[in-house]
């Protein structure tokens, strides 16, 4: 469960002062499918960077699962990152000179597992986005979409709880951003995952259970 | 993370930019291989000069001298016509060259010491030439005074060592055999030699003509290892009393009135050696110096030497430091995005910054192995050449020496060097906030 109370982001733009996020108080319950909506700048992404403990509120609680992460240590933070979410961003943000595979087993390198389990568990992680049979290709042999499924099941290979999508869809065609938040939805029914998903698409966020709009930093509806 | 993935990730990291890399480490290597190589030069000299003395020294003979209070300092002085006017005395020694002498009343209280056994004088004698009998040709001898307790100790390729009040007896240096067409160290005992001592201290560099001498008759009894006294001709102290009396036109050379510059000492047992060195320098008047001192004065000497020696490698070390944080800082900006991911997925701080200083060290390590094989290489192609030239006659003695802990010190420090460099860097991109690095293009 995911508990924002109060939270506050403020960042420093030279002399500025901007409420990326500004008093707010939201609760996601387990396995919720939930799209946050908004125009560019009403402070989408800082909410996901905050929940996904990237980013510390300047004021505010922020629990998941009972833990504080305002109050958290980088190396706790760290752990968090690794074992309870996955991030999925909309520039897929893979290593280019790494395979499929390679870029699905990053986050198990942190996580300290032995290479031959990391291979089993990232090859797994492919096989459910349905790219069993890329493993050994790089980004750059990749389309869109492939990229894209590449970095959920990166996001997978650790089995959190939660995925935390960032516009997972904006660099994409409509038929493929559809196929990906359909798997997305998928995920989320098979495994029960939590899955919150930032977008300004209305299509994308109609997959959603829950959709909650931000302006300026505000929850808005 | 686990050790190996780092050196993986480091490794793959390196290897992606090859050229700057292999630029990187190639000014390690200058460094690594300039410390080692003049470390190695240091060695050798020293493992020659200590393994020579340590032949060539007896563990249980002290060196005394008389405390002079004439540093060398006040010799410059006094040879160059600087300082002080200074009175002198009729029949006075040149100040510069006054260094003082001993007596019999010196030895006698040195032999009333416990465990003293000998005291002898060390005697002073200029040789003109040695000549073996039958051979026309003369060469240069350095005439040395031994006891019959030094002499049994030194190491002997054929023959034996004095006995007691045996005179009229020489042990030779093994580099004459060559010169006199001696086979076999065994060919020339029984030999006779002739020593030309000349008369007084009546040399005149600018004549040609020969002054006037005296010769000394000397039958071979043994033969030296090889050593770098190649010119040594070891005589019983009474004969080299002679000849330094007939040579310093001076009968009360080496009697009770003056027993030269220094004494041989000779301590019943090389365990007492220190303590007696220590209770003659307590009597006040004399400097005592023990075997393991004089050795132990030169390694500190060549400690020295190679201390400055290395100092440029130390410097092109540091410079070198400078390549790697540059290199680093390059790569922090270059993977800024994959740092982002990386914190993403679950790198701490700690992780990211143990990474950039493994990539530091990785630099600094390979930079090491390759500059020890390097200067490795360099320092046996100048002990081939040297044993070819200069060193001719001293094929065992290699101006290069890398023993186990020069490696390992040169791959250490060039590591070490570097990942201080490495920190700098690796903090930076500890540091980096991931969303920006994220958003980083």
């Amino acid at each position: 469960m995911i508990e924002l109370e109060s939270v506050t982001r403020i960042y420093r733009m030279g002399s500025q002062e901007i409420h990326a996020l500004d008093q707010v108080d939201l609760t996601i319950d387990d396995a919720e499918f939930v799209a946050v909506v908004g125009p560019s700048g009403s402070g989408k992404s800082t909410l996901l960077h905050v929940v996904g403990g990237l980013d510390t509120p300047t004021s505010g609680q922020v629990r998941v699962d009972g833990q504080d992460l305002a109050k958290a240590r980088d190396r706790e933070l760290a752990s968090f990152r690794n074992q309870r979410v996955g991030f999925v961003f909309q520039t897929f943000n893979l290593q280019p000179t790494y395979t499929a595979l390679e870029n699905v087993a990053l986050p198990l390198v942190f996580a300290k597992v032995p290479p031959r389990e990391r291979s089993e568990r990232a090859q797994a992680a492919l096989v459910a986005v349905g790219l069993g049979d890329r493993t050994r290709h790089k980004p750059s042999q990749m389309s869109g979409g492939e990229r894209q499924r590449v970095a959920i099941a990166r996001a997978l290979v650790t089995d959190p709880a939660y995925i935390l999508a960032d516009e997972p869809t904006g660099n994409l065609d409509t038929a493929t951003s559809r196929e990906i938040v359909a798997l997305l939805d998928r995920l989320h029914g098979e495994r029960g995952l939590t899955v919150l998903l930032v977008t300004h698409d209305v299509e994308m966020a109609a997959f959603a259970e829950r959709q909650i709009a931000l302006r300026d930093g505000r929850i808005v509806a | 993370m686990r050790f190996a993935d780092y050196v993986r990730i480091a490794m793959s990291n390196l290897w992606k930019r090859k050229l700057r890399t292999a630029l990187t480490i190639f000014a390690v290597v200058i460094g690594a291989t300039l410390v080692g190589l003049m470390v190695s030069l240091g060695v050798g000299l020293q493992n020659y000069v200590t393994g020579q003395l340590t032949a060539l020294s007896v563990p249980d003979v002290i060196g005394v001298e008389p405390e002079t209070n004439l540093g060398l300092a006040s010799v410059m002085l006094g040879a160059t016509g600087l300082g002080a006017p200074q009175e002198v005395e009729e029949g006075q020694a040149y100040p510069y060259l006054d260094i003082g002498t001993l007596t019999g009343e010196d030895a006698e209280r040195i032999r009333a010491i416990d465990h003293v056994d000998a005291v002898e004088p060390v005697v002073f004698v200029m040789s003109r030439w040695v000549q073996l009998e039958g051979d026309e040709k003369k060469y240069q001898a350095q005439i040395l005074s031994s006891p019959i307790y030094e002499i049994e100790q030194r190491k002997l390729d054929a023959g034996r060592a004095f006995e007691p009040d045996e005179r009229g007896v020489a042990v030779v240096a093994r580099d004459f055999l060559d010169v006199w067409n001696l086979g076999s160290p065994e060919e020339a005992l029984g030999k006779t030699i002739s020593v030309r001592v000349a008369k007084g201290y009546q040399i005149n560099p600018f004549s040609s003509k020969e002054p006037e001498g005296q010769d000394y008759s000397f039958q071979i009894v043994g033969v030296f290892q090889e050593s770098i006294l190649s010119t040594e001709v070891a005589v019983p102290v009474e004969d080299a009393i002679e000849m330094a009396r007939y040579f310093g036109q001076d009968d009360k050379a080496y009697t009770d009135e003056d027993m030269g510059l220094a004494l041989s000492v000779h301590v019943d047992d090389p365990k007492h050696v220190d303590a007696v060195a220590r209770t003659i320098e307590d009597l006040g008047d004399y400097s005592a110096e023990t075997p393991e001192e004089s050795a132990g004065s030169l390694s500190g000497g060549f400690r020295v030497v190679q201390a400055v020696l290395s100092i440029f490698g130390l410097i092109a070390l540091a410079v070198a430091s400078l390549g790697i944080i540059n290199t680093l800082i390059m790569a922090i900006y270059e993977r800024t995005r994959e740092i982002g991911v990386m914190k993403a997925v679950g790198a701490s701080k700690g992780t990211i910054r143990l990474l950039f200083t493994f990539e530091a060290g990785s630099i600094g390590f390979w930079g090491g192995i390759l500059g020890v094989v390097l200067a490795w290489i360099v320092g046996q192609i100048i002990n081939f050449v040297s044993h070819l030239t200069f060193l001719q006659d001293y094929k065992s003695f290699n101006i290069s020496a890398f023993p186990l802990w020069l490696v390992l010190l040169v791959i250490a420090l060039s590591t070490g060097i570097s990942l201080v460099a490495g920190l700098l860097p690796a903090n930076r991109a500890a540091k980096l906030d991931p969303i920006e690095a994220l958003r980083y293009e």
